[in-house]
């Protein structure tokens, strides 16, 4: 463990001695600008099998990107190595070759107006009251224990727990002065069921800032079982067009590839069918998406991004009008945009919760499938295909069965399907111990389902 | 051609460590343990971007470094990584490894093996053969010669990127193995518009285990600049393909992927030693038709997924895990071919030092059957012949896995007929291996295109076959 102020107290001044040398010894090299980004990482991992720890794997890591900015040419060097000459050195053999790079303005540094100032917002990412080992080992040892005593379950292919922190700081001669220090803990399980139809695999994980916000270990556990044993006897649906409806984790993986569709970089090479439709409506009536980086203990929350822009909630759908592009500060300026504040893209992102219940949602559903996993699969926001694979159970006269279906693929067209999503009012709370992005139980009408 | 060994001293510069020290350290860490080692690697990294008439990125002298400790006692493996490289950072992830153990129940450590005695790639710095200057010339000319093809062209994306990776390994014997891997390759993307404002992305990669020099030879680049504006071409006129069972006729070279995903991470060694993939339990059985034969074979000249010796220092061999339609055996690790009381086959590999080994695949090839590619079409009344095959994904408990074709062709009475796009195939490995009726005598490798993840680790990966004939595939396309 290494506080915040530990981590600024070793590696500010270091930081501020590599600005330092970029900006006095770059004057003989035509330098105009650098940024020094520092990061120290550590991370411990336990892997636990039939009650016993298994596996173990530590480490400790540093990381050094420097940006040496010369005019309009621009040049990245990145090292884990926190070895000040040998920065210093790499920093020399890159100012030499700046002018052989060439000119890009939109790469310039951001604008010393548009910078950062503000006071230090505390968005609780750091856990001062840290488990022990042993409390790590005991979750999950927890964590199998409840999954084994499932009737179904056979084995574990892993259940591990991680606790990791992880340090930043970045300067920069616009005047950006950032840092931040977070803790994360992880644990999942991966379990096998079996019974004569043969054997599943499924699993469930948790994720928190704080370890006491993790999902209790005898429900994550026993839900990890449960998930393998509801797909044993999955049998192929077969082919044909119908509604689906997704499950928060379905949904969640589904809606992501909005973001896909709204990128910068897709957006720029003109290869998403997005291209154009700012102010228009691209989804269904009742679609918002929002973006909040604010979220407290929130697993992508920042106040500031790290082109050193403000980041404040975005709503990118608004009732199914899009509202904002994911971009960049590249990007903006490619585009001649504004940029939003979303160096990294997307931080905490919510669907917003419809009307009806999920049960409401599927009432008129006559032959259906309720999907709770895509495998893979393509999909392409150029020409809008979308084509994976997935599993889940069939819905019959207005009810989920117990009948297990996989191995069908879902196609589509993003384009009709945007415009044909649904959505229950079960999208889960931010920060949430399961999910990325919050969806919640989402229903697409005409989806064509290849089975048998 | 025999290799001369290569010198330890990049790796101890600035460590006030000797070889010596370093091995006595990693010997007595390893005292007491079934398995285990030491692992240090040096990668420098460089890449030019050019996207949109712009260079996007230009990065050069990007450097990762650090060594990983590995001790293991039966299924017990304790792991310490740093990118700090001294005698207190090695001694600290000896004692932080050695936790996990426990005491007094340990055999003799399997000691090194040695390496592979032929040169499969060159030991030399990929990068070092031109200047940036040179090189921002050369992405600048295979753009050109790119966007020269075709007026409907409307972008070009080049990527050049190289590494060079060293590698020094302790085994538990105290032998020093050094290894260095080149990776170098050119992207080329070439988005296509047609007058209706349709467009449609192809994209072609050259390199390997090479060095920039190939990346950046005419024939080479032209090639795969052709090759990705003739996959936009059909792409632009192909239809949806259809949906329904169907026979299928996958290319050679890079459609095994196929066999990547279905059958070869079924035939890991830690999913088998767990009893939890379908081919558990299956070694000696008859689970395909005689024509096939599946290998691994991590010591094949200049291929992409070669090694002169695995990430634990065991040699590269030729494995071969179905013969003749007959399960033969697994690919291990050193953990896990102890548990099972068999040989390490060279199979265990790792991400970085910052991950532990596992068992994971080389270069995975169908041999060659007997029949002529031309014949074997000719034998498909009404199905789909897949060109360009994309990416997929295997469940190898229930070995089910799913495929997409990028481009393919529907086959109408023996002969290829219209493109078609967007298809994925799914299905399982068992049935698809049995399903395997016709095998051709074409056997071709991909060397530029495989990345392989598993576990959050990836790893280069070479996979081949020659033509083949797979019967009823599930075909999920959007056309009824």
């Amino acid at each position: 463990m290494t506080t915040e102020k530990e981590f600024l107290a070793a590696m500010k001044p270091f930081a501020q001695s590599l600005l330092d040398y970029a900006m006095t010894e770059g004057k003989n090299h035509g330098i105009t600008d650098a940024r020094i980004y520092v990061s120290a990482s550590d991370r411990l991992e336990n892997s636990v099998e039939k009650g016993q720890v298994t596996k173990t794997v530590s480490g400790k890591t540093y990381n050094v990107g420097i940006t040496l900015y010369a005019g309009d040419r621009v040049v990245t060097v990145t090292k884990n190595t926190i070895d000040e000459q040998r920065l210093k050195d790499a920093m020399l053999e890159n100012m030499k070759i700046i002018s052989l790079v060439p000119a890009n303005a939109d790469k310039k540094m951001l604008e010393a107006e548009k910078v950062f100032k503000g006071a230090k917002q505390n968005l609780d990412l750091y856990d001062h009251n840290p488990p022990t080992t042993a409390q790590l080992i005991q979750y999950a040892k927890d964590v199998e224990a409840a999954a084994m005593a499932q009737p179904g379950v056979k084995a574990t292919r892993s259940v591990s727990v991680t606790r990791a922190e992880d340090h930043f700081l970045i300067v920069a001669s616009n005047g950006l002065d950032v840092s931040d220090s977070r803790t994360m803990y992880a644990a999942g399980a991966s379990v096998i069921a079996a019974d004569k139809s043969g054997m599943q695999i499924s699993g469930e994980s948790s994720m928190a800032r704080h370890f006491g916000d993790m999902a209790k270990p005898d429900v994550l556990g026993a839900e990890a079982g449960q998930k393998a044993i509801s797909k044993l006897g999955g049998i192929l649906p077969a082919t044909g067009d119908m509604p689906i409806v997704l499950d928060n984790g379905a949904a969640e993986s589904f809606f992501s590839s909005v973001y896909s569709a709204i990128g910068g970089t897709a957006l720029h090479r003109g290869t998403t069918f997005l291209k154009g439709k700012l102010g228009q409506q691209v989804m269904a009536q009742g679609i918002t998406i929002s973006d909040d980086p604010l979220v407290a203990r929130g697993m992508s929350s920042r106040q500031v991004d790290t082109a050193g822009l403000a980041a404040q909630p975005i709503t990118f759908i608004e009732n199914g009008v899009l509202k904002s592009y994911d971009i960049n500060l590249l990007e903006s300026r490619q585009l001649g945009m504004e940029p939003i504040g979303r160096e990294n893209g997307p931080t905490n992102t919510r669907i917003e919760p419809g009307t009806q219940t999920p049960a409401e949602l599927i009432a008129d559903i006559k032959e259906g499938i309720y999907i709770q996993g895509f495998n893979g699969g393509t999909v392409d926001v150029n020409t809008g295909n979308h084509s994976r694979e997935a599993y889940g159970l069939l819905i019959k006269d207005g009810k989920i069965t117990d009948t297990a279906v996989s191995g069908f693929v879902v196609s589509g067209n993003l384009k009709d399907m945007f415009m044909k999503v649904a959505v229950a009012n079960d999208t889960p709370v931010l920060p949430s111990t399961k999910h990325r992005m919050a969806a919640p139980t989402t229903r697409i009408n005409g989806c064509t389902i290849a089975g048998k | 051609m025999s290799s001369k060994p290569l010198p330890t001293d990049q790796f101890f510069k600035n460590s006030g460590l000797t070889p010596e020290k370093a091995r006595e350290i990693v010997q007595e860490g390893l005292s007491g343990a079934d398995y285990g080692e030491f692992y240090h690697e040096i990668v420098a990294r460089e890449r030019l971007v050019k996207d949109k008439g712009e260079f996007t990125t230009v990065s050069t002298g990007d450097s990762k470094e650090g060594f990983g400790f590995r001790v293991g006692q039966e299924e017990l493996v304790g792991y310490s990584y740093s990118d700090l490289f001294n005698e207190a950072a090695l001694k600290d992830a000896v004692n932080e490894a050695r936790n996990v153990l426990k005491i007094g129940t340990a055999k003799a450590a399997q000691p090194a093996t040695g390496m592979v005695p032929q040169q499969l790639y060159t030991p030399e710095d990929p990068m070092a053969g031109f200047t940036l200057a040179e090189k921002i010339a050369k992405v600048d000319e295979i753009e050109a010669y790119a966007r020269s093809l075709d007026p409907r062209i409307t972008n070009v994306t080049v990527a050049y990127a190289s590494e060079s990776k060293a590698v020094h390994i302790i085994t538990a014997d105290g032998k020093s193995l050094i290894d260095n891997r080149p990776m170098t390759s050119v992207s080329i993307s070439i988005m296509l518009t047609d007058k209706d404002g349709k467009s449609e992305i192809g994209t072609a990669q050259t390199g390997g285990h090479v060095d920039a020099t190939a990346v950046f030879d005419e024939k080479s680049f032209k090639a795969a600049a052709k090759k990705a504006l003739h996959q936009a071409e059909e792409l632009l006129v192909a239809e949806d393909a259809p949906a329904g069972i169907m026979d299928v006729v996958l290319s050679p070279g890079w459609a095994a992927v196929v066999l990547h995903e279905a059958i070869g991470h079924g035939l890991e060694g830690d999913f088998n030693r767990r009893d939890i993939s379908v081919y558990s339990g299956k070694i000696g059985q008859q689970i395909a038709s005689p024509e096939v034969t599946v290998i691994d074979q991590g010591d094949m000249p200049g291929e992409r997924g070669s090694l002169h010796f695995d990430d634990e220092g065991v040699p590269t061999q030729q494995n071969v895990l179905i013969e003749n339609g007959v399960l033969k055996g697994y690919m291990q690790d050193r953990q896990n071919a102890q548990l099972m009381g068999v040989d390490p086959t060279g199979n265990g590999r790792r991400e970085s030092y910052a991950h532990a080994p596992m068992p994971r695949m080389t270069n995975t090839y169908f041999a060659n059957g007997t029949h002529d590619p031309a014949d074997i079409i000719k034998s498909v009344k009404d199905g789909l012949y897949i060109s360009d095959m994309g990416g997929g994904q295997v469940d190898i408990t229930s070995g089910k896995f799913n495929m997409n074709a990028k481009l393919a062709y529907r086959i109408r009475n023996g002969k290829i007929a219209e493109p078609v796009k967007g298809a994925t195939i799914v299905g399982d490995g068992l049935t698809v291996i049995k399903s395997i009726t016709m095998v051709g005598n074409d056997l071709a490798l991909e060397k530029s295109a495989g990345m392989c993840g598993k576990n959050g680790q990836q790893v280069p990966v070479g996979c081949g076959q020659p033509t083949l004939r797979v019967s009823n595939m599930t075909v999920g396309g959007r056309k009824k």
